[in-house]
């Protein structure tokens, strides 16, 4: 069997056992009969299989250099090194299609566990129903529209190639899986909810469904910060966040989901909120739909899309499915939700309400933002663009807002306010106004020395938090502070986490706005041999020299960087920049030579140069302070992300809540 | 050299002349991150190496030496592309609605909020016996479902 026909085979039935899961749990449902839903959970278990032996399969084909198989011998090439064959399956639309439909039957399977346990007979069959529905979108549109394993009749000897911006970093190998494990996994509180609302039970799923959100939540949020860094790192430009099209619909579904994590607690503790988290989870999911269709549509010009096809309307399509079972469902039972209660402004649920207001509102910008240029030419013809400067502006106020209530909300109280907590406030409120007085007295600008202050200010809300709980903690039991803080630790998994999530944000605001307020940007044409001195270092354009590679040629430019200055630059050394020019594309593709440290990082372009005789070359020089930080704030909130995720023994209640404030 | 061999296949693809380009302040780049590179996908001036991208380096670094202030610079070039150019849309007509954008969400959303919150407090006061019989029993079902662990 050739692998062609194994992964068109595969994906046949992979299609067919959706659909007969859908159909099965459909009848489980609806004849409420547990044999049904049996077959739909083995069904889930098929669908997985297949799927597996046809992604497998599509490994092989790139692997063996099958280019009989369409996307093989579109989107790859036998000169590939092995791990660019490795992650050539993402490279492209069908393949990370595949990709897509294999995680999401992944998602399925795991759910299909729960089934007798947590989901009970009511809501299992619509659990499971929901997620077989999207799988058979996903393998419809493979089998029908994009399909990667059209038999090409006259293989070429050797394919297209990959994309060159995916082969130049491994990073290109991760950050997609992690996007898609993001973006697949916020599928399950959707069923979940789904399931609440078919069997009219609004209390429970949003316990079951914390989980899975925080899963989902810390692999978009690893997704984003891999993305940027492969941006940085990459595109040539020194930066890492473009407010493009694809970025943003990447920051969407985080927002919203980020959002909802705040407002479920609300439903956690009180009961409230019930239609609200109905909603923001359906806008959650359908927004990363919406940001697929974004990408694969091509409506919008990006640069990232690196895959775009025919199957824009169908993800448009399935959007605009998604939307209408989470709100039409929440539209029918809305009359029904019983929640009573009163929210007080001053309290706990009051922050995380404002804070899932601005990031509701954060995320309705981005859309809007997004989508704006289509709008205005569809209404007057008329050609807009909506960028960054655009972005970064309304991003300030919102940011401001939302670190401000992020060291607030914790602090306060689910209750009223008292003296304890006035004098904490007085304490973050001290600690902003001398941090932003300290950024002035240093000559730092306005931003950056309220974002110094927010990042005291968040810093001592954090510490007042944890000191006063070990205080209590170690005078009511004897021990030392430090076993108490173990001890805490351990038995408050969530709320430690949290902080250490909520620190990871305000370090990642404030590298955000030093590195986005002072970073500089200089360019220079050098002879061989001739010397720059800039920024506390003398840059010596060493040669230019061609060499080929096995899939592409590059022009090399080797530098060398010496300190001028004690501050600033400190790696002295030989590096070499280049430029590497690919068959399958137009213009030549930069590696930066990114040097890293603690405080500033230092990043050469090789822009231009010589190409009759090699006797000069462009430099670019970047240099942005801080950015390294960005990088740790990032593995900081995943890392308090798999805190609050990892299993332990000791498990806290999370679920004081009484009985009246339930359904 | 080998170089010069296969260069000239490469120059193909790449039509600027080969003459060096002048060297350009930081203030250039700043510019140039304001304005849409119109060939790209999605990239600024600054950040593009297209051959545009860099043409549009070149007359900013001109105009900057002649003294011109960036509003000109770039009324310069929405003459020539029209606003499309700019990466901040102009904060009138149509595209006015985007500044406004997180005014109307926080208002819309707010506005939703506050509805909410007055129905949930309407609750409240309202007679505990409008919950029916049936609804108790559902309640009272979920309650002993044998597993509700987060």
């Amino acid at each position: 069997m050739t692998p062609g026909l194994l992964g068109g085979v595969s994906l046949l039935a992979a299609l067919i056992f959706s659909v007969m899961g859908l159909v099965l749990s459909t009848l489980a449902y609806t004849l409420r009969d547990g044999r049904y839903l049996e077959a739909a959970r083995r069904l889930s278990t098929l669908s997985l299989l297949a799927a597996l032996v046809s992604f497998g399969a599509l490994e092989w084909a790139i692997l063996t250099n099958d280019f009989s198989v369409s996307y093989v011998a579109n989107h790859s090439s036998a000169n590939n090194p092995l791990w660019v064959k490795l992650v050539t399956p993402w490279a492209a639309l069908e393949g990370s299609i595949l990709l897509w439909a294999m995680l999401q039957t992944a998602y399925t399977w795991l759910l299909s566990l729960r089934v007798g346990q947590g989901l009970d007979i009511w809501r299992a069959p619509v659990a499971l129903g929901t997620l077989f529905a999207v799988q058979v979108f996903f393998f419809a549109v493979m089998v029908f529209v994009a399909h990667p394993f059209d038999a090409v009749p006259n293989p070429p000897p050797d394919g297209r190639g990959t994309n060159p911006l995916l082969q130049n970093h491994w990073m290109m190998a991760v950050h997609p899986v992690l996007m898609y494990l993001g973006f697949v996994g916020l599928s399950v509180p959707f069923a979940y909810a789904v399931a609440a609302m078919v069997a009219k039970r609004f209390q429970s799923w949003i316990f079951e469904t914390r989980w899975w959100t925080l899963v989902a939540w810390g692999f978009l949020t690893a997704a984003i910060f891999t993305g940027k860094w492969w941006s940085y790192e990459i595109l040539g430009w020194g930066g890492y966040w473009a407010w493009d099209p694809v970025e943003n619909a990447s920051i969407i579904p985080w927002l919203l989901a980020t959002a909802f994590l705040h407002t479920a607690q609300v439903q956690e503790r009180k009961g409230l909120f019930k239609g609200w988290n109905f909603a923001f989870i359906t806008l959650t999911f359908a927004a990363t739909v919406f940001g697929t269709f974004l990408t694969r549509s091509g409506v919008i010009q990006s640069v990232h899309a690196f895959a775009s096809g025919p199957v824009g309307a169908w993800f448009l399509l399935f959007l605009l499915g998604v939307m209408a079972v989470g709100l039409g469902l929440l539209a029918r039972v809305s009359a029904e939700i019983r929640e009573a209660g009163e929210v007080r402004w001053r309290s706990r649920e009051g922050a995380l309400l404002a804070g899932a207001l601005f990031f509701g509102t954060f995320a309705f910008v981005v859309v809007l933002g997004t989508l704006w240029p289509l709008v205005v030419e569809i209404v007057s013809g008329a050609k807009v663009s909506v960028g960054a400067p655009f972005f970064n502006q309304i991003s300030i106020p919102l940011g401001i807002f939302m670190l401000l209530l992020m060291g607030i909300g914790p602090v306060l109280p689910w209750r009223h306010t008292n003296a304890q907590v006035m004098r904490n406030l007085t304490a973050m409120l001290i600690a902003l106004g001398v941090g932003t007085l300290l950024g002035f007295g240093l000559g730092l600008t306005l931003g950056v020395s309220l974002a110094i202050g927010l990042f005291a200010y968040n810093l001592t809300a954090i510490w007042l938090m944890v000191a006063q709980g070990v205080r209590e903690r170690a005078r009511a039991l004897g021990i030392s502070a430090g076993q108490a803080l173990v001890e805490l630790a351990a038995s408050h998994k969530r709320r430690f986490g949290s902080h250490i999530v909520h620190f990871g944000i305000a370090l990642a605001a404030l590298t955000i706005a030093f590195s986005q307020t002072y970073r500089v940007t200089e360019q220079k044409t050098l002879q061989v041999g001739e010397a720059w001195q800039t920024r506390g270092m003398e840059v010596r354009l060493l040669s230019i020299s061609a060499k080929e590679e096995s899939n592409r040629f590059a022009a090399i430019a080797p530098i060398e960087v010496r300190s001028t200055s004690l501050e600033g630059w400190g790696s002295d050394g030989r590096y070499q920049t280049r430029l590497n020019f690919y068959p399958q594309m137009g213009s030549p593709l930069a590696t930066p030579v990114v040097k890293y440290s603690l405080y500033n990082d230092y990043y050469f372009v090789l822009m231009q140069f010589d190409q009759e005789r090699g006797q000069w070359a462009t430099l670019k020089i970047i240099v942005t302070p801080m950015v390294w930080w960005l990088w740790v704030s990032g593995l900081i909130i995943v890392l308090g992300t798999l805190y609050i995720l990892w299993p332990s023994g000791a498990r806290v209640a999370s679920r004081q809540i009484s009985p009246t404030a339930g359904d | 050299m080998a170089l010069s061999l296969w260069l000239g296949a490469v120059s193909f693809a790449q039509p600027t002349p080969n003459t060096p380009p002048p060297d350009f302040s930081p203030r250039v780049f700043e510019i140039a991150g304001e304005l849409r590179c119109p060939v790209c996908q999605g990239e600024s001036a600054a950040e593009s190496n297209a051959g545009i991208a860099v043409e549009m380096r070149r007359i900013i670094a001109e105009q900057l030496a002649q003294g011109k202030t960036e509003a000109e610079i770039r009324q310069f070039f929405v003459e020539r592309y029209g606003d499309w150019i700019l990466y901040e849309p102009p904060a009138r007509g149509l595209t006015l609605w985007v500044w406004l954008s997180p005014l109307i969400g926080l208002g819309l959303l707010g506005y939703g909020l506050w509805r909410y919150l007055a129905r949930v407090r309407a609750r409240v006061q309202a007679p505990i016996a409008d919950v029916s019989d049936e609804e108790i029993a559902r309640l009272e079902a979920e309650l002993q479902t044998p597993e509700r662990k987060s």
